[in-house]
């Protein structure tokens, strides 16, 4: 059942009927030619219809079958004018081609003799020729279709079958005719012409068997040449039967997932590879490409049988029958452990250097960090000295005393805000920790940091804070690291054009779900040399200015999904924007 | 009646330090005035300083800094010494502040004691400028009482020129030289030539140059 369901082999089944009636017709031909009476004529003549009928029934339906290019409802009209023409032929007491037969005649054809009915023809002619009329009606139909379409193959096919036909049908049908009128003395003479259409046709359809042969044979060719190839690229090809939930793997592949050669593969033991934190992110990631765009993407890590990991990444793509329905999931993987070990390697890198910029941008700002402290230490040891002496009076002031010790506890307390915002700078960390981040809090621990640079720079520093603004996902000291490093770069452009009133604004705002500040100067702003090449490594307007800062702050805003942006303001002064996304979305 | 004791002025922006050094100057049995800013200071501190004071400033604060504030200082009515301190002493500015006249210079966190004492020393220097003050204005308002001659012959007294002398480059009679002479020592309340000398030299009062050499 499944081989009748291809249009080839269907086409090939139409053709052995067709060839079959074909053999059958002689032998009426034969009996018709060698009748004696009138009356055995005309039996041998409506018998010799049915293979005739049958046929054309056939050539129809293989025609149908191989071009597939004719209108359906002139088949079935041509098939039923061929039924039609049957039944009349067998309900008529002389069959369809004759009313009555007198006799017979006796020619001489190639130095045989043979018989030639002499008779009335019959009345319901007509249905033959009507139904001729619409099986040739439905050939042209079909060629011309086919033809239409233009492309050489279905041309060729239109010549060999749609005009084969429709000449050998149309001369053995011109034929019978005349000779059923009685207007030639010939007998008729269906048998070579099919014959010739067998032939034709029979070439014809051999013609797709030996080009099947061939396009198996460059069939096996290219799947030799894509094995290779998928072997030199270590391609693992796999391909996962949703009807027998049996996953075919190459070898290639067997290599990669760590499993045997001879194992059968369903999908519970594909997700038995899997490191088993990555289970569940496959599944949910096959899942969705299932209901959603049918293409599959993921990055896993498998568990191999010697307890090492392999990084995979594997595409594919879901076949779905006409119904929608998904059938099967073919595609490729590939151990990208080697890629992913230098991706790590180089986000190391990236992190060290960002630490070393830090390190040395907090060098810079040593002294004045250390006026920072040492307003607290100031006041604390004035203070402790001030209420020790105080136990030498005859009546210490309590009162005054608890003052002094309050003043003492919140100094202490801001000394010690500010190492502890100097070590978490300092401290250099494997891996960046995402976590959520208040910009606001980040902009007011860096002006505090840096309020007594901005005081020895003379300048001042405005803040503009959205009120309830979002909070980030982002590395903490990161995103400090960044502001300090926008609000030096301000203060430099400052001094550099010998600003006197410097003054650095930083905004924060909330705008489509991303959360954005802005620092922006009224120094000279940026030159049209330095913004082409703003954000790269070595550019700098400073002198001794390395030039990563900027290049780091983007590496750093990149790394967690934001953009850096820089230019000049239309009032004059640079602006630089960072924009994060909300946390959660 | 005890004497209002002196004052000592406390110039930082943190509001702390400024707590802590006014308690420190009040223990001390000084007043202590603070002021969270240089502007502040000069805008509320305009009067002429009649009794003993001293200034406290941070040097790096927001807008004037400690450096331009002691300028402006010595340029005013106001004018006291000033002691420097500051979270990071960097050389330029010491150099500079010293140079100005400032007392000390002070890098925090300092001892209390540093701090005391360079506050006495301060005083020490407004007090006898003050006195000095003082004195100056005294003989200045003396050498008003003068008529032009005496004052002629006053400068040519303090050359310790004699009688004679005078009378020969002024040409009048010694006599009259010796009128004159007494007359300038009873309006400038001195009893002797030497006095008068030191009382010319606070005001500044410059001797007469003679014409032709001494003989």
């Amino acid at each position: 059942m499944v081989w009748l369901s291809d249009r080839k082999v269907r086409a090939e089944l139409w053709f052995a009927l067709a060839a079959v009636c074909m053999s059958a017709y002689p032998f009426f031909d034969m009996a018709m030619m060698r009748a004696t009476t009138g009356a055995a004529y005309g039996e041998a003549a409506r018998w010799a219809l049915l293979p005739i009928a049958l046929m054309t029934a056939a050539i129809l339906m293989l025609v149908h079958a191989h071009m597939g290019t004719g209108r359906r409802w002139l088949l079935i009209a041509a098939l039923g004018s061929r039924l039609a023409a049957i039944v009349v032929n067998m309900v008529c007491p002389q069959g369809l081609f004759f009313d009555s037969i007198e006799g017979v005649k006796t020619v001489t054809l190639l130095g045989e003799a043979v018989s030639l009915p002499v008779g009335v023809p019959g009345r319901w002619m007509w249905v033959e020729h009507l139904g001729a009329v619409i099986w040739i009606g439905y050939i042209t139909d079909a060629s011309a279709r086919l033809w239409r379409r233009g492309d050489k193959e279905g041309r060729r096919r239109v010549v060999m079958i749609g005009g084969g036909i429709l000449l050998v049908l149309v001369a053995g049908l011109v034929q019978a005719s005349l000779v059923v009128e009685q207007v030639i003395s010939m007998p008729v003479m269906v048998t070579p012409f099919f014959t010739l259409l067998i032939l034709a046709m029979g070439f014809e359809l051999s013609r797709d068997v030996l080009r099947a042969a061939q396009l198996s044979h460059s069939l096996a060719e290219s799947e030799k040449r894509l094995g290779l190839a998928a072997t030199a690229a270590q391609l693992a090809l796999w391909e996962w039967d949703l009807r027998t939930n049996l996953i075919w793997v190459s070898n290639e592949g067997r290599r990669i997932y760590g499993v045997g050669p001879d194992e059968i593969i369903d999908f519970p033991r594909f997700v038995a590879t899997l490191h088993p934190e990555d289970r569940d992110m496959v599944a949910a990631e096959v899942d969705k490409t299932m209901s959603g765009t049918g293409l599959f993407s993921a990055e896993y890590r498998v568990a191999l049988p010697d307890g090492k990991e392999r990084w995979v990444a594997a595409t594919g793509r879901f076949e779905r029958d006409e119904k929608g329905r998904a059938l099967l999931l073919r595609g490729v993987s590939m151990d990208i452990t080697e890629r992913k070990r230098s991706e790590q390697e180089l986000m190391q890198k990236r992190q060290d250097l960002t630490h070393l910029s830090r390190v040395s941008m907090l060098g810079e700002l040593a002294g004045t960090i250390a006026h920072e402290l040492n307003q607290p230490l100031a006041a604390m040891l004035s203070n402790s000295q001030v209420g020790r002496g105080m136990f030498d009076a005859p009546n210490p002031d309590m009162k005054e005393l608890a003052a002094i010790l309050e003043d003492i506890t919140s100094d202490a307390k801001r000394a010690g805000s500010i190492i502890h915002g100097m070590r978490a700078m300092f401290k250099k960390e494997s891996l960046v920790e995402r976590q959520p981040v208040s910009l606001n809090d980040a902009v007011n621990q860096v002006c505090g940091l840096l309020h007594s640079e901005i005081v020895v720079r003379k300048a001042k520093v405005v803040l503009s804070l959205a009120e309830s603004l979002p909070e980030v996902m982002a590395g903490r000291v990161e995103i400090q690291q960044v502001l300090i490093n926008l609000v030096l770069n301000s203060l430099d452009a400052i001094k550099a054009a010998g600003n006197s009133h410097g003054q650095v604004h930083i905004t924060t705002e909330h705008r489509d779900g991303r959360v954005i500040v802005s620092v922006s100067d009224n120094g000279p702003g940026i030159t049209p040399e330095i913004q082409a090449r703003l954000f790269e490594a070595f550019a700098t307007s400073k002198p001794g200015g390395l030039g990563l800062g900027l290049a780091i702050s983007m590496g750093i805003i990149k790394n967690f999904e934001g953009e850096l942006t820089g230019g000049n303001q239309p009032g004059g002064g640079a602006v630089f924007c960072i924009s994060l996304p909300v946390a959660g979305k | 009646m005890s004497p209002e004791p002196p004052t000592v002025f406390i110039v930082d922006d943190d509001p702390s330090v400024c707590r802590s050094l006014a308690r420190l100057a009040r223990q001390a049995g000084l007043n202590a005035e603070t002021f969270g800013s240089a502007e502040e200071f000069l805008r509320l501190q305009t009067e002429p300083l009649t009794r003993p004071a001293c200034a406290v400033v941070d040097l790096h604060m927001p807008g004037l800094s400690g450096i331009e504030l002691q300028k402006r200082l010595c340029e005013s009515q106001a004018a006291c010494p000033v002691i420097f301190i500051s979270g990071n002493g960097d050389i330029p500015s010491t150099v500079q502040a010293m140079r100005q006249g400032a007392v000390t210079f002070l890098t925090k966190p300092f001892d209390t004691r540093d701090l005391l004492s360079a506050i006495d020393e301060a005083l020490r220097k407004h007090r006898a400028s003050l006195v000095a003050d003082h004195r100056a204005s005294a003989i200045t308002a003396r050498m008003k009482e003068l008529t032009d001659r005496e004052i002629e012959v006053m400068a040519w007294i303090i050359t310790g020129a004699l009688n004679k002398q005078i009378a020969a480059e002024l040409k009048v009679v010694e006599k009259t030289v010796k009128v004159h002479r007494a007359r300038v020592l009873e309006k400038m309340q001195v009893s002797s030539v030497a006095e008068l000398v030191r009382a010319c030299a606070v005001v500044n009062f410059a001797p007469a140059k003679p014409v032709t050499p001494a003989a």
